[in-house]
């Protein structure tokens, strides 16, 4: 365990009575309750957290917490890991676990950082040059390999995440002195507030700097500002929380971080925020300044030293140098001395920075006034810095300056966060002045505020924040006053941007940290003639992925400015993208996971299946029986013997979840005729139709049986998973295209129950029940619909099935289902019925040769090449999906056609979806493939279902079918092969 | 004589035997009583109005609104479309009553009362707890009692409507999703503070 070395004897807003042990690459460390990990490593000592993305050079902290690009962490291990953390916002918990990546064995001693040395040949864009030959896919697997920082965990996520969604009047984004105006105000003027904020405590840079609002130590008006909102019935805080995206009308997701300790009961959870008005108030983000080797350990932000010092009691350096353009700098250095840490000189870039530097200067430090940084010196951890006259002060590098060092404060300007004001299309305007692009005007329903909107001194974020809450209140309908704004001592915060050092020979200077992007990458994509902005960010990464360009976006446009001789505004901004902040993907799975991840339906027979062993699946969206164990030693065996009662006694399948959908009135013949592409007008009342139905393209979409129950009532049976589709389509065209017919259409899927009798002894064994129903064959024949009473319920019965055997579909209110199910087992035990599960189905239907829908068709598959192109030239009305079939590729002849398949070796089951080989030499092209395939034990062969090119003029062809390194001999048949003449079926 | 069953059966079962499915002091969440639920649908507002009106006393309510009247509640679906809850038995009855008065006009009067089940969520907790899969507001001032809505509750279709307490609630799901509901809501962790 080693001791805190680098921190303060006293101060900070950690908790000294609660120390903390973590371990970062594999080193035992200490810290305190209040600690970032970031904070604790610089505490003990530890400069390098992370390797460059490309050149794996030494990386240590530039910010203290969202801005950080550089120390990109991986927390845990195994199911709970979490790669891709910024150590800045790791809170740190006793026995943590962190470690570095993107390095091997450390961040310290890593050994890929030989790749520096090939920094010259691997410039922007240079895969995209260099693999081109033989191919890019021969490099790829290697180049994935290489690339990415965090390892995602291979087993699922064991933690908990949770979802909430929560509707208000103003959401404020940003829990600093602006955002808590904002708040204040919107919850005083009666708005129902949601204040989120990502850091632990509110506050934002109140936390580490020393100022005074209304009079009172700024952190104690924070206290009673979050005390006051806590207090308020219409007001929410949300810490820990970022807004990460924003979407339309207003909805803004949050992520809440809530619990890091194994006890935790969720860790993380998914807010959906709908506000009436947003306020963002995000802050601003300080630039750091493009010189060469400005990547090296021990150069920070300015803003953020200061907050490791006065934060986190940790120094961060023992001599420092800051090089600033900004006034707000010269506070940081004046905190860092004040606590002991020497600041051996003030690099102003300004000519002229004011009172400001008088005022440092009589406290006693040097200042360099109109001097810019040249170059970093040092490897592992920076030992001094050069620099020289600005080039608009005299010449560039000229009076040049050594400053002994370990510690760079830079400070080349403020960025306001206008992420999620940009995400919500709101549009921004080049100030010059402060050297950003601000906020030009509100976005419908969306504002900044604060420093995210320019005003980069206290006074004016507090004026400025507490104005935008009133307003965006006002308009969202509050109208209590919101009293007077806080008031913070006026002061000045001047800026003037500086963006780039002028080169230093060949020596890189970093742009973008987080994605290794040098000064050296921009010039040679201008130089490769790049002129937008979004080309140039897409070639060299600046602005890219999980940092979106958060210290990088406006140096690059400087230096962009400078190389394409275009003003910043004329080059614009680039388009900023959700996640503001990584999210981890268990909170935006959230609770839709495991058996929630996709809803499944349960059938009225559940119970039933359950209690006969039913190995369940999911079909179309219901749990439905695959097979019963109950059955066999194993599935195949249980399937053999479903399928055998099935052909040879009776069979009970739980046919429920097929969509059942009511067609009522006076035109549905009229409807139904434009819906099916099989004729429907000419159906008799008490018969049976099998019909397909098409999209506007021609594509069959669905099938099943339409049912006329009376001249003006229908009922539609459409596949499982096909019945709210269908149905919604019947509503679209009704509503949309013909809502002259009188029609109306109701899903019923769920209120009937179905069960389905199919075997030899089908007929008999519903002899054994109380029916008022004749079920004598020329009474009832195949295809037709009876209504009546079943044990004193009532009942429809169809004789429909899709099994190729004497069948009875028993539709009847669900409630009953299970005890008719219950009743069809005891009457039919004599008789050797038994339940039958999907599995066994399918093979039935495949040796009849019925096609399924979505198995045995694709995305593709016309009427006509399923063998019913004959419907066509015998209807003469118009219906949906028609036209389509007019269309020279739908009447090509080398169309994939449904047809039968044999394998040569009767006993060889052809593989589903093995393809037919053009060439069986080079087992090259395809001429279609295997839809369905079984084992028939009642043809006493294999058989299979394919697609296959021009299939129905090719009968009798022997092919070669392709599967996994093997080739399979087959024949192309008619798949007619059980019972073709329909005998059973009519029975 | 076949036996009539519906999936909160099995959950009163089981809740009995084990108690109630979910432990906490803000929240209630319990099969509904049974009732017979008729869905009316008419291109002829009119007739329907009147059959109501001289059967059963009541009103067509406005969008959104439930009409609540003795042992019956109308509820509004959509344009044209309604929910009429009644006591089980009065289900046929009802029906053939309003069917003999709407006439010939285009209405169509369906039996739902085996598709959707009935779940009664109550307790201080509940708004907060629907909020947490469903995403419309559900308190008071969102949500006033006799509020009917159609939407999406732990991902499956669902109508929810106030009966006239602002912290209960009755949702209507499709049978098929009830144990998925039960399951959904077991899992469910308020916010806290």
């Amino acid at each position: 365990m080693r001791t805190n070395p680098h921190r303060l004897e006293s101060g900070g807003r950690i908790d000294r009575s609660r120390p903390l042990s973590f371990v970062f690459d594999g080193r035992r460390y200490n810290g305190f309750a209040g600690d970032t990990l970031a904070s604790a490593l610089l505490a003990n000592g530890v400069r390098i957290i992370g390797r460059s993305f490309k050149l794996h050079r030494p990386r240590g902290l530039m910010g203290a917490w969202s801005e950080e690009p550089n120390a990109i962490v991986q927390l845990g291990s195994g199911a709970t890991a979490v790669p891709n953390l910024k150590a800045t916002q790791v809170e740190i918990t006793e026995g943590l676990q962190a470690r570095s990546v993107n390095c091997w064995p450390s961040a310290r001693r890593d050994a890929f950082a030989f790749l520096k040395l090939f920094g010259p040949l691997m410039p922007a864009g240079f895969y995209y040059k260099t693999f081109m030959w033989p191919s890019w896919h021969w490099f790829e697997p290697t180049i994935r390999r290489a690339a990415g920082l965090g390892i995602s965990p291979r087993v699922p996520d064991p933690d908990r995440y949770e979802e909430r969604h929560e509707h208000c009047d103003v959401l404020v984004v940003g829990g600093g002195p602006g955002g808590i105006a904002a708040a204040l105000a919107a919850s005083r003027a009666g708005a129902r507030v949601v204040l989120v904020d990502d850091r632990p405590v509110l506050g934002g840079s109140l936390q580490w700097e020393e100022k005074s609002i209304d009079g009172q130590p700024a952190l104690e008006w924070v206290a009673a500002a979050e005390q006051e909102l806590r207090a308020s019935s219409s007001a929410r805080v949300l810490k820990r929380t970022t807004a990460f995206g924003c979407y339309d009308h207003n909805l803004v997701a949050l992520s809440e971080r809530i619990g890091s300790e194994p006890a935790a009961a969720v860790r993380e959870r998914l807010w959906h925020v709908r506000a009436a008005r947003v306020v963002v108030a995000s802050g601003a983000i300080e630039r750091p300044m493009v010189f060469a080797n400005n990547d090296v350990p021990g150069i920070m932000l300015a803003s953020a030293a200061m907050s490791y010092a006065a934060q986190y009691a940790v120094r961060p350096g023992r001599r420092a140098v800051f090089v600033v353009s900004t006034d707000s700098a010269y506070e940081a250095a004046e905190s860092l001395r004040i606590r002991g840490i020497e600041i051996a000189a003030i690099v102003d870039t300004r000519k002229d920075p004011g009172e400001i530097a008088l005022s440092a200067q009589r406290a006693g430090i040097p200042i360099l006034a109109g001097y810019v940084p040249v170059r970093a010196r040092g490897t592992l951890a920076v030992k001094s810095i050069e620099v020289g006259l600005s080039p608009a002060n005299g010449t560039a590098g000229g009076s040049a300056r050594h400053l002994e060092c370990d510690l760079v404060c830079v400070s080349g300007g403020w960025t306001p966060t206008v992420h999620l004001y940009s995400q919500a299309r709101g549009q921004m305007r080049y100030d010059r002045e402060r050297g950003a692009f601000i906020p030009a005007a509100g976005t419908k329903g969306f504002q900044c505020a604060g420093a995210a909107a320019g005003n980069l001194s206290l006074h004016q974020c507090l004026t400025d924040g507490f104005a935008a809450g009133r307003e965006a209140a006002k308009a969202a309908g509050a109208t209590s006053d919101a009293g007077l704004a806080p008031i913070a001592k006026a002061e000045r915060s001047a800026v003037t941007a500086f963006w780039a050092s002028p080169r230093d020979g060949h020596r890189k200077a970093w742009v973008d940290f987080q994605n290794d992007v040098t000064r050296g990458d921009l010039e040679l994509a201008v130089r490769e003639n790049l002129r937008s902005v979004e080309h140039i960010k897409r070639y060299t990464t600046t602005g890219m992925a999980v940092d979106q360009g958060k210290t990088s976006n406006m140096n690059a446009l400087g230096i962009l400015s400078e190389l394409l001789q275009t003003s910043i505004p004329e080059i614009g901004t680039t388009t900023f993208r959700p996640p503001y902040d990584p999210v981890t993907l268990g909170t935006l799975a959230a609770r839709h996971v495991g058996g929630l991840y996709h809803p499944l339906r349960h059938t009225p027979l559940d119970r039933q299946h359950a209690a006969a062993r039913a190995v369940f699946e999911d079909f179309g969206g219901w749990w439905r029986p695959a097979w019963y164990a109950s059955h066999g030693r194993n599935r195949e065996e249980c399937i053999r013997v479903e399928k055998r009662a099935a052909r040879s006694a009776v069979s009970l399948f739980d046919g429920s979840p097929l969509g059942k959908i009511e067609v009522r009135g006076p035109d549905a013949a009229l409807f139904l005729n434009r819906m099916y592409y099989n004729t429907m007008r000419t159906l008799a009342a008490g018969r049976i139709r099998y019909g397909i139905m098409l999209s506007e393209h021609g594509v069959i979409i669905d099938d099943g049986v339409c049912i006329r129950l009376a001249d003006d009532h229908f009922l539609v049976s459409t596949t499982s998973g096909g019945a709210s589709r269908i149905f919604g389509a019947f509503e679209d065209w009704l509503q949309c295209e013909w809502p002259d017919l009188r029609v109306l259409v109701t899903n019923v899927t769920s209120a009937w129950g179905n069960i389905a009798v199919a075997g030899p002894k089908a007929r008999e064994l519903l002899s054994r029940l109380d029916t008022d129903i004749d079920l004598d064959p020329h009474a009832f024949p195949h295809l037709s619909v009876r209504r009546g009473r079943l044990e004193s319920v009532p009942v429809r019965i169809a004789r429909v099935g899709f099994t190729g055997e004497l069948s009875f579909e028993l539709s009847l209110p669900a409630g009953y289902s299970a005890s008719l199910w219950q009743l069809l087992l005891e009457r039919g035990s004599p008789m050797g019925v038994m339940p039958i599960g999907i599995e066994a189905l399918q093979e039935l239907r495949t040796e009849k040769g019925y096609l399924h829908v979505g198995t045995d068709t694709d995305g593709r598959t016309l009427p006509a090449d399923i063998g019913l192109g004959e419907v066509l030239a015998r209807k003469t009305d118009d219906f949906v999906g028609r036209r389509s079939l007019d269309r020279a590729d739908a009447k090509r002849s080398d169309r994939l056609q449904f047809v039968g398949l044999e394998a040569h070796e009767r006993a060889t089951v052809l593989p589903v979806g093995a393809h037919l080989v053009a060439d069986p030499k080079t087992r090259r092209g395809s001429h279609g493939y295997v839809t369905s395939s079984c084992m028939s034990e009642a043809l006493g062969r294999s058989v299979a279902l394919g697609l296959v090119q021009g299939g129905r003029s090719r009968l009798g062809e022997s092919v070669q079918i392709y599967s996994d390194g093997r080739l399979f001999p087959a024949r192309i048949v008619s798949p007619q092969w059980y019972d073709p003449k329909g005998e059973r079926l009519n029975a | 004589m076949l036996e009539h069953r519906t999936p909160l059966d099995s959950i009163r079962e089981r809740q009995a035997q084990h108690g109630p499915t979910i432990e906490r002091r803000d929240f209630h969440v319990a099969p509904a009583h049974e009732k017979g639920l008729l869905l009316l649908q008419s291109a002829s507002v009119n007739s329907l109005q009147e059959a109501l009106g001289q059967v059963l006393d009541l009103t067509l309510p406005a969008a959104q609104q439930v009409n609540v009247l003795g042992n019956y509640a109308l509820l509004w679906l959509a344009p044209a479309e309604w929910l009429l809850e009644l006591p089980r038995d009065e289900t046929d009855p009802v029906e053939s009553a309003l069917t003999q008065r709407l006439g010939p006009s285009l209405t169509v009067i369906t039996d739902f009362s085996d598709a959707l089940v009935s779940f009664e969520v109550s307790g201080s907790g509940a708004p907060e707890t629907l909020m947490t899969g469903c995403s419309l507001d559900m308190r008071s001032h969102a949500f006033p009692a006799r509020r009917v809505v159609r939407t999406a509750l732990a991902g499956v279709p669902a109508i929810l409507w106030n009966p006239g307490n602002p912290d209960r609630f009755r949702c209507l799901l499709d049978r098929g999703f009830a144990e998925h509901f039960l399951t959904w809501l077991e899992g469910t962790t308020p916010v806290l503070g």
